[in-house]
């Protein structure tokens, strides 16, 4: 063999190698994923990059066969963050589109009904990022849960408030939906165990804005410390209303506002008030190489797809992280639906947020994943606390 | 605590009243139901919020009432006027124009809910234990001199004849001379300016997004029904009684249920009196 035929079957082997790899990702053949988010409505903010986080994840699945030898395909359906198009949503992706795995959707009711719809159909489901307890315990054995339930995240806020706040009395505010109403019940329980007063107790219409009641009947419960659990939209409603009354009582919030997005609505007013609020998720220098990376992608992706400055939210981890899973569970069971199950009951992987495993009711274990404590400075940026 | 109370009543039912007054205004004369007002008071809200940089609070909020005006005409012209008379369509079309509102505010602004501050945001007022912005008492001031200035408008001036006129009559009110589709217009113009300030008055008391706008058209309707539908003083009264309701509601029973609470005593107060609190005969109302 003359050197210039050796350097010609190097050269063939070096080329071959990744095209033989690109060549195995599809050679089992394309599985369709249905994947839910809010495409439109108040929460679209999130679902579009969402949507693009997912569509990175499915990239790389196919380009480097992280699914065993099949291609994953995505396909979206606008689900509104609503119980009801999420709902037909879920009918239509399975129906018309022939999806034969369910990710999604954002909201704890919308995901519920998802949950109802793919036991019915049979098709495995995967809530990412609905935090509500039990989501997957209670809908039956089709779906699994990664996002971390309100239970051991609130578990996590009790050890961290009495390690980080001096205090003996609690008012406890939260929004009249199954969230807030958890929220309530779980810290209620947390804050009688530790021996802490609670010295008021409100719930509010969910629909309704003005904060300012609730507000007013702070200082004549004299708490050491309010908190609140309130969705995005209301939370800045609820912090602009907070600080403009002039209360100086310290606030944590329980519900995750999306960092630097919170700060852009309500920075100063935050900032003012020393507002602490847990978080899965915060780009900062504490961040992993694999989340940096992830960052990385994901900025430079929406500033090319939807021409706007974007800070990485949970919610995006979420996304990346869930058809990386699917991926993952492809790869060890194949996509038929007995199979995949089990294997998705077996995970066991490290991705951006951390690492995932699953209990017996399918929920996700908490001990491998991301949370913590940021606080909003009086200049509008935020620091990690914890 | 009550003072704190009683002025959130009143920011609330000022909000409420500014929109309410707008839709009896409309119904009264065209005898139809504006369903896009709720969402004229986003658009007055981000038009408000967008010209607030360049020409200062009192600025933006004229010029979201100016902006409101031409949202009015357009409204009447496609929306009322090729239905009047078959009110159901009328009301379809209205609803349809308050998608499409909530459309392009969010192509325009997007879906985010933005923060509106104005000046007036930070600087507070302390009574009791408890600041109260100097935005939410301008809320108060402001919403009651465009009221006063609506009632003047209807009771002793020339419009406010033909408002009266129109809406007792609109073909007797035609036969005498009155333009009807003038008077009709100006009717959808000043609900949809009202609707404009109430959007830039309360927006920096919350945040400002698309879907703003639904709670105060359905709490106006409230104040419509319990002042009587088509009279413009009892819808103001009306107001006044559901914004107190809610607040001291709020307060003293429980805030989960401040708006059904308000809602239950409507209903109440409707058993005893049918047709509101200010009872007039329906052709004596705008």
């Amino acid at each position: 063999m003359t050197i210039r035929s050796i350097a010609a079957l190097g050269a063939a082997l070096l080329f071959a190698a990744p095209s033989a790899a690109l060549a195995q990702a599809g050679a089992k053949g394309t599985v369709k994923v249905g994947v839910l988010l809010p495409l439109t409505g108040n929460t679209a903010w999130a679902g579009k990059t969402n949507r693009i986080a997912a569509a990175i994840a499915a990239e790389e699945v196919n380009a480097q066969d992280l699914a065993g030898g099949y291609k994953i395909e995505l396909v979206f359906g606008d689900s509104q963050c609503e119980p009801r198009p999420a709902h037909d949503q879920a009918q239509r992706l399975i129906s018309q589109e022939k999806v034969q795995l369910l990710i999604g959707e954002w909201c704890s009711s919308a995901s519920a009904a998802v949950a109802q719809v793919a036991n019915d159909e049979k098709i495995p489901l995967l809530v990412n990022i609905s935090t509500a307890d039990q989501i997957a315990g209670d809908s039956g054995p089709y779906a699994f849960q990664s996002s971390m339930q309100n239970r051991y995240s609130q578990q996590r806020e009790a050890a961290l408030l009495q390690k980080d706040f001096k205090f003996e009395s609690v008012a406890i505010i939260v929004e009249n939906n199954d969230f807030g109403l958890t929220f309530r019940k779980n810290m209620t329980a947390l804050m009688q165990k530790a021996g802490k007063k609670i010295v008021l107790d409100v719930t509010q219409d969910r629909s309704d804005t003005n904060w300012y009641a609730t507000i007013t009947r702070i200082p004549a419960a004299k708490p050491d410390l309010v908190i609140v659990s309130i969705s995005a939209g209301q939370a800045a409603n609820f912090v602009k209303q907070y600080a403009e009354a002039g209360i100086t009582t310290p606030l944590f919030s329980d519900y995750p506002p999306p960092p630097r997005i919170f700060e852009k609505q309500v920075g100063p007013q935050a900032g003012k008030i020393g507002l602490v609020r847990a978080a899965f998720f915060v780009k900062s220098d504490t961040n992993t190489p694999a989340q940096k990376d992830f960052v990385a992608k994901l900025e430079a992706r929406v500033q090319k797809e939807l021409s706007e400055a974007h800070d990485v939210t949970y919610w995006d981890v979420a996304s990346y992280d869930a058809v990386r899973l699917v991926a993952d569970a492809i790869k060890r069971g194949g996509p038929k639906a007995e199979d995949y199950l089990k294997a998705m009951a077996a995970t066991k992987i490290d991705l951006v947020l951390g690492h995932y495993e699953f209990d017996e009711q399918r929920g996700s274990k908490p001990e491998g994943l991301n949370f913590v404590f940021i606080r909003t400075k009086p200049d509008a940026t935020i620091e990690v606390v914890q | 605590m009550f003072v704190q109370i009683l002025i959130n009543g009143l920011v609330l039912a000022g909000g409420y009243a500014l929109v309410a007054v707008g839709l009896t205004l409309t119904f009264g004369v065209m005898r139809m139901v504006n369903f896009a007002e709720g969402q004229s008071v986003m658009i007055g809200a981000f038009v408000a919020y967008t010209c607030v940089p360049y020409v200062g609070y009192v600025g933006a909020i004229a010029a979201a009432m100016a902006v409101n005006a031409v949202l009015g005409i357009i409204l009447e012209r496609t929306a009322f006027r090729p239905f009047r008379g078959v009110e159901l369509n009328g009301l379809i079309a209205s609803m349809g124009m308050s998608i499409v509102l909530v459309n392009v505010a969010e192509l325009v602004w997007g879906t985010t809910p933005r923060p509106f501050d104005t000046l007036y945001n930070d600087t507070s007022v302390t009574i009791g234990t408890v600041g109260i912005s100097v935005q939410r008492l301008i809320c108060v001031v402001v919403s009651g001199a465009i009221l006063t200035g609506l009632w003047w408008l209807v009771a002793y001036t020339s419009l406010g004849r033909k408002f009266r006129a129109v809406s007792e009559d609109h073909e007797t009110a035609s036969a005498m001379g009155i333009d009807v589709n003038q008077v009709s217009r100006l009717a959808l113009v000043i609900g949809s300016m009202m609707a404009a300030s109430a959007g830039a008055l309360a927006g920096p008391v919350n945040m400002i997004a698309p879907d703003m706008g639904r709670t105060e058209m359905l709490n106006a309707f409230a104040a419509i029904i319990l002042g009587g539908f088509g009279n413009v003083n009892g819808t103001i009264l009306g107001a006044l009684l559901i914004g107190l309701i809610q607040s001291i509601a709020a307060v003293y029973i429980s805030n989960a249920y401040s708006t059904s609470i308000a809602f239950a005593l409507l209903v109440v107060t409707l058993i005893f009196f049918p047709r509101g609190l200010v009872p007039e005969r329906v052709d004596e109302n705008v």
